[in-house]
């Protein structure tokens, strides 16, 4: 029985912030991510008749974006492989003169941290998606946007007693639905 | 007002994460803080959502990638709805 049922105009406000957190973290290249949600949003889109409502929309939408990153990586080792096989040539095949071998280490030594970090952000954006709409926007304006108080409240029309009302029960609910993993 | 109730104490906290409180607030809300476990306890989260927020690094899509895609996407259910 479908539980779940989907609301494409509303895919950009509700997801693409946490679909572009999840990418950056597994292509870790913005412009990549960029496009791979597009794309994602496009292809579900197309499919949205084979939705069968047992999943929520963003799990839905997620093992759309998962199928698009590992096409990526797909296409990028298949051009990964040309470069070998150029190698070999001008190298008069030389045993393990392969391009890997030639390329430095990235530094990986957060690489770890980094990750932590990234599942942290996308459990706060899961978080902030129990705020209002109206809310999230303002928590994320003054909390992560670092905007002034006066500015946020000439563009929402509120006073600043109204944005620290707002603000006050924003933390509050973020905390308390970060209490069991984060705290 | 010689002490803060726990509304002005918690408020104070609120303005304290985003650098805002005055240092004379900042003095009334710790010494509030002594007295009221509730208070002082409320504090310490409200510092680590701060923390985390900023360890999280959050980042987002950009804006007008957003209203391009919203065009997108309304253009393509206006033609199968």
């Amino acid at each position: 029985m479908a539980i779940h049922s989907l609301q494409p105009e509303l895919w950009i406000d509700r997801y693409a912030d946490y679909l572009f957190n999840y990418t950056i973290v597994r292509v870790n290249d913005t412009v990549v991510a960029e496009d791979l949600i597009s794309e994602t949003f496009l292809a579900g889109l197309k499919s949205r008749k084979n939705f069968k409502g047992e999943a929520s929309e963003r799990t839905w939408l997620i093992a759309i974006l998962k199928r698009k990153i590992i096409d990526y990586y797909g296409k990028k080792n298949s051009i990964k492989g040309q470069a070998e096989v150029r190698m070999q040539f001008t190298d008069g095949g030389l045993e393990g003169d392969w391009l890997e071998d030639r390329v430095a280490d990235a530094d990986n030594q957060n690489a770890e941290e980094a990750l932590e970090n990234k599942e942290l952000g996308l459990a706060i954006l899961n978080c902030m998606g129990g705020l209002s709409d109206r809310h999230a926007a303002i928590f994320r304006q003054k909390s992560i946007e670092n905007q002034d108080t006066e500015a946020i409240c000439n563009e929402y029309n509120i006073t600043p007693s109204n944005l620290w009302v707002i603000i006050h029960r924003a933390r509050k609910s973020l905390a308390d639905c970060l209490q069991q993993n984060w705290f | 007002m010689i002490l803060f109730n726990c509304k002005k104490a918690s408020h104070i906290c609120d303005k304290a994460q985003y650098a805002e409180a005055k240092p004379w607030e900042k003095r009334m809300m710790k010494l509030h803080h002594l007295m009221c476990k509730l208070c002082r306890e409320h504090a310490i989260r409200n510092t680590r959502l701060t923390h985390l927020v900023k360890q999280a690094n959050l980042t987002f899509f950009p804006t007008e990638k957003k209203k391009a895609l919203k065009k997108m996407v309304n253009e393509q259910l206006s033609k199968n709805p």
